[in-house]
């Protein structure tokens, strides 16, 4: 495949084809520094409860990236969180991926060999935020939606970059 | 100029200076929206001279999104300088601060000294600053290089799938 003797590969092998690679670069050692950079960056999101008296503070370090209304964010202890529902869900939606792409070659490959699919995953985040109606849930739940096939390409960038070249793939 | 490093400042410049006016600047207030922008924009400037590929360059995307995110920072950083936007921020920290001392919490000595903005901007508040502008610059500009190659890939499809 790699040797580009297959032209046009389609139906069943093109997906185990595909897969096969896309296994390999999803389940790169490197997958876990992503996910570290993710509990880092909940740490923050979830620091304002236990901060006590520098729960203020503790917000004012994601205060660039998220409007943190407080009645649009989650709250835990009676303390809102550092990023509003819709932020929580995009978070969500990129870790919950990253933690389960790995196990989805198939659906990676379908979706790698036409990534610009990504886009329509964003348009329920995009009607939510059009509309007033909307509810925490909504706000969440299209922020996972929008998030969860993102995932994908940091992984499939991160086997990229640090796949050996010698290995067969 | 190395294409990459081109694209790069470009798309970093231009999110930059935007992160780094009032008002345009709240934009980012929607998950970093500009650097994303910035990260997309560096990467369409990059894959736009590009042959098509069987491939998508992801990991090619992420280094020149995450280069974009660097300047981006650094240019964000730079900006409010001459616009006033260190005094509106020194002003929330020591509101923060205030109600850390009211609530019975104590602050490291010198602290408050660092986020008075009376006698000029001190050069440890532009470095907080610096540094929290590159990073997180840098981590929403990365993914929007990322996704830029999603979208901006032009696929070789005599060569198939890899």
């Amino acid at each position: 495949m790699r040797d580009g003797v297959r032209t046009r590969p389609i139906g069943i092998a093109y997906t185990v084809g595909v897969s096969c690679t896309e296994s390999t670069y999803l389940r790169t050692p490197w997958r876990w520094s992503l996910l570290a950079g993710c509990v880092a960056w909940w740490a923050l999101v979830l620091a304002p409860p236990f901060a006590g008296a520098y729960a203020d503070l503790a917000r004012l370090l994601l205060h660039a990236i998220c409007h943190q209304i407080p009645e649009r964010s989650f709250h835990l202890f009676g303390e809102p969180l550092a990023a509003c529902h819709r932020c929580t869900g995009l978070y969500a939606g990129f870790t919950f991926g990253v933690l389960v792409w790995p196990w989805l070659p198939i659906l990676a490959a379908r979706l790698s060999a036409n990534p610009r699919w990504i886009a329509v995953f964003f348009v329920p985040l995009l009607l939510d935020w059009a509309i007033v109606w909307n509810t925490p849930l909504t706000r969440f739940a299209t922020g996972v939606v929008a998030s969860f096939p993102v995932a994908l390409l940091p992984l499939l960038a991160l086997g990229e970059r640090t796949a050996d070249p010698m290995r067969p793939r | 100029m190395n294409e990459k490093l081109k694209s790069a400042i470009i798309g970093g410049v231009v999110a930059g200076i935007a992160s780094g006016l009032p008002y345009i600047g709240a934009v980012n207030t929607a998950c970093c929206a500009l650097y994303i922008g910035g990260g997309v924009l560096a990467t369409y400037l990059f894959m736009k001279h590009r042959a098509a590929s069987a491939k998508a360059p992801y990991g090619e995307g992420a280094v020149v999104g995450l280069l974009a995110g660097v300047f981006g920072g650094i240019v964000a950083t730079i900006i409010p300088l001459f616009t006033g936007g260190y005094e509106d921020a020194a002003q929330q920290f020591l509101a923060s601060f205030d109600m850390v001392a009211q609530q019975g919490g104590e602050l490291p000595a010198g602290i408050r000294e660092m986020f008075d903005t009376s006698e000029g901007v001190s050069g440890s508040l532009i470095g907080m600053f610096l540094v929290i502008n590159v990073v997180s610059a840098a981590i929403a500009a990365t993914v929007g290089g990322i996704v830029g190659v999603a979208v901006f890939h032009k696929k070789d499809a005599a060569a198939g799938a890899e």
